[in-house]
């Protein structure tokens, strides 16, 4: 069996928005960055969800049913449902005009973990094809 | 924003959320915006400022551009705009906040407290729960080894004390509506405040009329469940802050009334300061996925500076508000 063809095609997405991410810190566009890591880490989650066969909604909707169906029963680890919740919030920071200031770090440690949650759904949805 | 309130009154309403929307596409007048984004801005919910919009649009003082699904708008390019822009007599160097800052004053004059911080007691930042670094979850999505969600939020507590959300005690029909907020939050407290019984509920302030610039969109009776959901996740982050915790706010779409049971709690967070915004987002990370995965609701936060906060803002409901903010 072969991975999903729509999840690969996510991954693919979020691996482009990374990238882009990467590009608006050299930059040094952090609200670009912020927004495109959510991008990617949303298309991550909807990869996930995808392979389950659950239909993809509106950001809150994913991100409430992939902690639904992927942190609460341990299938993934947990705290990738906490850098999904944390990059939706740093982008909404990133434009708030009330919001402090988002610094590099911030966003750096983002895109790090984008990263890292890429590589763990890549392996997840080979793996479920594989099965 | 607006360097003459009452001429941007005469000119386009008294909407605040439609005078931040047209300044903040006429400081910029050559950027084009997409609603997600002036909502964001703006601090508004998407319907408010998509409603806002379409009046602008109609009164041709903006243009929208449709490319592909996106809609952009953008300041008009016409005599009319022009003058608009000239008679509001907008720097170009404003920074767009949601609300002028004379609006702060009126808070005080209203005297129309929504609630305050117990006394300061625990709260080291360094006790607080980190996320795991980032290179230890190796293979952990197989779940061999799944990760407890740490921090546990305490549940509703019994009885209110310091959180008194109140609906602006002008707004229509707020009477009935305030009762109704009220009995919402009824068994709603912080734990540790010591309260007892149901005697330590502070009575409401007696209305006041609204400052001239304040817009009536204050007036609306903000979300009860996102109240309660703010009362518990400003009792689970008052152990991390402490006296840093300057107030909790409400906003989105829940904090301009009653929204659909699916919307996002969104909070915001004002500290002393805020220097690193990545750990601050890493000490309410567990809280903001526990109570997210509890309710079935995404719980989102922000936060905000004491020294850039300009009081209180349209569509922002105070939770918790420390008393030396009062």
């Amino acid at each position: 069996m072969t991975p999903d063809p729509r999840a690969t095609q996510l991954i693919d997405g979020a691996s482009q928005a990374i990238a882009a991410a990467q590009r608006d810190l050299d930059a040094d566009e952090l609200s670009a960055a912020a927004e495109r890591i959510c991008v990617a880490m949303l298309r991550l989650a909807k990869a996930c969800l995808t392979v389950d066969g659950v239909a993809a909604g509106p950001t809150s909707a994913v991100c409430v049913s992939y902690g639904d169906r992927f942190a609460r029963g341990g299938r993934m680890y947990s705290a990738y449902q906490r850098w999904l919740l944390d990059a939706a919030d740093l982008r909404k920071a990133s434009t708030l005009a009330v919001a402090a200031a988002v610094d590099r770090g911030a966003v750096e440690r983002a895109a790090e973990r984008a990263e890292i949650f890429r590589d763990a759904v890549s392996r997840f949805v080979q793996k479920s094809g594989a099965s | 924003m607006f360097e003459n309130i009452p001429l941007a009154e005469l000119a386009i309403g008294r909407s605040t959320v439609r005078q931040r929307i047209l300044a903040l596409l006429m400081v910029e007048p050559e950027r084009r915006l997409h609603l997600r984004e002036i909502q964001r801005r703006v601090g508004t919910s998407p319907g408010t400022a998509s409603r806002e919009l379409a009046r602008l649009l109609a009164a041709g003082l903006i243009e929208r551009e449709a490319e592909g699904v996106q809609v952009y708008f953008r300041a008009a390019d016409s005599p009319v705009a022009a003058m608009m822009r000239q008679l509001l007599l907008i720097p170009t160097d404003a920074p767009v906040l949601p609300r002028p800052s004379s609006i702060a004053r009126s808070r005080r004059q209203r005297g129309a407290r929504v609630g305050q911080l117990a006394p300061a007691s625990v709260g080291d930042p360094a006790e607080t729960p980190i996320a795991p670094s980032d290179g230890t979850e190796t293979d952990a999505e197989t779940g061999d080894a799944p990760q407890p969600i740490d921090a546990p939020v305490p549940a509703l507590p019994e009885r209110p004390r310091v959180i008194n959300p109140v609906p602006h005690p002008s707004g229509p029909g707020s009477a009935g509506a305030a009762s109704e907020v009220s009995a919402a939050l009824e068994g709603a407290t912080l734990p540790g405040s010591g309260a007892v019984g149901g005697a330590t509920r502070r009575p409401l302030p007696s209305p006041t009329p609204l400052a001239p610039s304040v817009s009536t969109a204050a007036a609306a009776v903000p979300d009860a469940l996102g109240l309660l959901v703010g009362a518990r996740f400003g009792a689970a982050i008052r152990p991390i802050y402490g006296s840093r915790l300057r107030g909790l706010y409400l906003f989105g779409n829940r904090g301009f009334g009653p929204a659909r049971d699916d919307a996002d709690v969104e909070l915001l967070i004002v500290l002393d300061r805020v220097d690193a915004y990545g750990d601050e987002l890493e000490r309410t990370s567990a809280v903001c996925a526990q109570l997210t995965l509890e309710l079935g609701l995404v719980v989102s936060r922000v936060f905000a500076d004491q020294a850039r906060w300009p009081g209180i803002v349209d569509g922002f409901v105070p939770v918790v508000v420390d008393e030396d903010e009062r």
